[in-house]
């Protein structure tokens, strides 16, 4: 009983020091993000630029203020966000194969998003009429998901997925459709967006990211412990008092808060909501209180770097950013599967 | 339009006041293409993809894909104007090279032969060669002029043409109305066979069973002969080469980018055209 004490405060001792550690790297590969790009920045010249001492050039400034810096916190943000909404929906699912793909918000936000490119509509209220159509998209599958699950009610997960794999097959036509019939024109601009990018990021969608996320980390944590129960099983948690009902409606909503939000200012991205989480586990175990806020430096860092690498790999061009998350992602994730002690964090 | 291009010619003047020659990206295969015939090849730093196929374009930097620039990747070529055409890309990413100081020109788009002057004329005052712009403008036109020319005696019968486009994956896809390779087979004096759908959709059987082309166009860039082009089109098959039916291969950069060549590139398609 006490060895059992002793390996368990050892235990959480040691993902705590991994969660530090993971929360020291974060700000760390901010900062070299913002340090690297097509334009070289000097030591001298950055730390000009930061403490606003001495005088730059004014594409130097523009460059780093305006352009890298939104650009590094955007693809953080959208990082973090896709990775928590990941966790948080792994956990209420209890399937290690759930993507917050599966609540319909990424095709409904697809959808809202190639709707507006196919009428011509990207650019009105000053570019803000396409995130915000994502946004309803995404939104608007996940109403429809709720409306055939009595509002996300305890009870039948299995019928919850396989209404939301309806859901996303459905979505999925209506997409084509508007695929089939597009021009030219908007044909590319839908393929480009469900690419993902972070390259027209801005300060002021970075602020409103920033807002979604520290409502999704507040919405989140409170429901932690009973994500917690919940991997007993949805019976078991309802006799350790946890209000099933009400942790599935919160996660989901969230979920498609925070995906909604990602999806609408950056396109689709993959990989990240999926892997991140695992990563998280492996390294930290299966708590959420010690995975959520893990994923969401982990994804925020793996998409920081992702990007970095698809504004600078083939500078002066842009790359994908969808093929460096799984480029990047893939190789650590298969180093974590691989170590012997993977599954006893 | 005459506002915006003294406004460009008081920037221009602005630029040689510095005493220097403009530093120049170009996007988009046009305006690279205009860039180059204005003779401002040795000052362009940068060119998009679609730039690097023109000639003397091999060896410049490539900014990517034109729908799909990147702000910083563009400033770190240090240009002092940036020429794009329409459908460069994303918005935001233009206004963010904007905010840095840089000027961006965007030159309309539009598939029209009676477009490629204004393309020229955006480019010759941003660029302070009005003087070769409009010597341009005269040859394009008259090259307009030779083709219309040449086109005018059909009496209603035009010949049916299917344009096919190569895709990656080597399925050729069909182009419909509403294409630039519509505008070009009615530039031609072709009917396209196909303008019934809009856009281009991958080629099938049924295009056929509604109309039969006298004359298949193709990309130079289609691999295979004739023949084996001809029998690997579903729906023609062998009843292909008893028809007599006929296959142009065109340089697609110069025959659809309705730039400053593509006048004349029609020339010589629409005379292989009214071949027997």
């Amino acid at each position: 009983m006490n060895a059992a004490h002793e390996d368990d405060a050892r235990r959480r001792g040691r993902v705590r020091r991994r969660l530090w550690l993971l929360a020291a790297l974060f700000p760390f590969v901010l900062v070299a993000a913002s340090a690297l790009g097509a334009v070289t920045i000097g030591p001298a010249d950055l730390w000009r630029l930061l403490t606003g001492s001495g005088e730059t050039s004014e594409v130097v400034r523009a460059v780093f203020w305006d352009i890298r810096i939104p650009r590094v916190l955007l693809a953080a943000l959208v990082g973090a966000s896709l990775a928590l909404a990941g966790a948080g929906v792994q956990g209420l699912f209890r399937n290690p194969l759930a993507d917050p793909a599966l609540i319909g918000v990424s095709a409904g936000a697809a959808l809202g998003a190639v709707i507006c490119f196919f009428f011509g509509w990207q650019g009105l209220f000053g570019g803000w009429l396409l995130p915000i159509a994502a946004f309803i998209g995404g939104w608007g599958a996940v109403i429809v998901l709720g409306l055939f699950n009595t509002g996300f009610a305890a009870g039948g997960t299995a019928k919850l997925i396989l209404a939301g794999v309806a859901l996303n097959a459905m979505i999925g036509s209506v997409l084509g459709f508007f695929l089939f019939s597009a021009s030219d024109d908007a044909l590319r601009s839908m393929t480009f967006w469900t690419l993902g990018s972070c390259a027209s990021a801005q300060w002021p969608q970075v602020a409103v990211l920033f807002v979604f996320l520290a409502v999704g980390v507040a919405l989140l944590w409170r429901n932690a412990r009973s994500l917690d129960a919940l991997q007993l099983g949805e019976e078991q948690a309802a006799h350790l008092g946890v209000s099933v009902s009400r942790v599935r409606f919160e996660t989901i909503i969230t979920a498609a808060l925070l995906v909604g939000a990602a999806t609408a200012f950056a396109g689709t991205i993959g990989f990240i909501g999926l892997v991140a989480p695992h990563m998280a586990r492996l390294l930290l175990g299966g708590l959420h209180r010690a995975v959520l806020p893990g994923a969401l430096l982990l994804g925020g860092m793996l998409l920081v770097l992702a990007d970095l690498g698809a504004r600078t790999l083939a500078a002066p061009a842009e790359l994908a950013v969808g093929i460096l998350t799984a480029a990047i992602g893939g190789p650590f994730f298969l180093w974590l599967l691989r170590r012997p002690s993977a599954w006893s964090a | 339009m005459l506002r915006s291009a003294t406004i460009l010619a008081v920037l221009f003047s602005a630029l040689v006041a510095r005493g220097e020659s403009p530093r120049l990206i170009t996007a988009g295969s046009a305006v690279t293409e205009i860039a180059a015939a204005l003779g401002l090849g040795p000052q362009i730093v940068a060119v998009d993809t679609s730039g690097k196929e023109i000639e003397g374009m091999e060896d410049k930097p490539d900014v990517g894909y034109v729908r799909m620039l990147g702000a910083e990747g563009i400033l770190s070529r240090n240009p002092d104007l940036v020429l794009v055409s329409g459908e460069a890309g994303p918005p935001p990413v233009l206004e963010q090279i904007r905010a840095a100081g840089v000027e961006v020109v965007v030159v309309p788009n539009g598939n029209s032969l009676d477009n490629i002057d204004e393309k020229i004329r955006t480019v010759a005052a941003a660029t302070g060669r009005s003087g070769d712009g409009e010597k341009l403008v005269a040859k394009v036109e008259a090259d307009v002029q030779t083709l219309r020319a040449a086109t005018a005696d059909d009496d209603g019968k035009r010949p049916g043409v299917v344009f096919l486009l190569a895709r990656h994956g080597g399925n050729l896809m069909a182009a419909g109305s509403d294409t630039a390779a519509h505008a070009m087979i009615e530039a031609i004096g072709g009917r396209n066979i196909c303008a019934d759908f809009a856009g281009y959709k991958p080629l099938s059987a049924e295009i056929f069973t509604a109309a039969t082309p006298d004359v298949v166009i193709v990309s130079e860039s289609v691999r295979g002969d004739d023949a084996q082009l001809l029998a690997s089109m579903p729906g023609l098959g062998a009843a292909a080469a008893e028809r007599g039916l006929r296959v142009i291969r065109v340089d697609d950069a110069a025959f659809l980018g309705f730039g400053p060549r593509t006048p004349s590139a029609a020339i010589g398609v629409a005379a292989a055209l009214r071949q027997p």
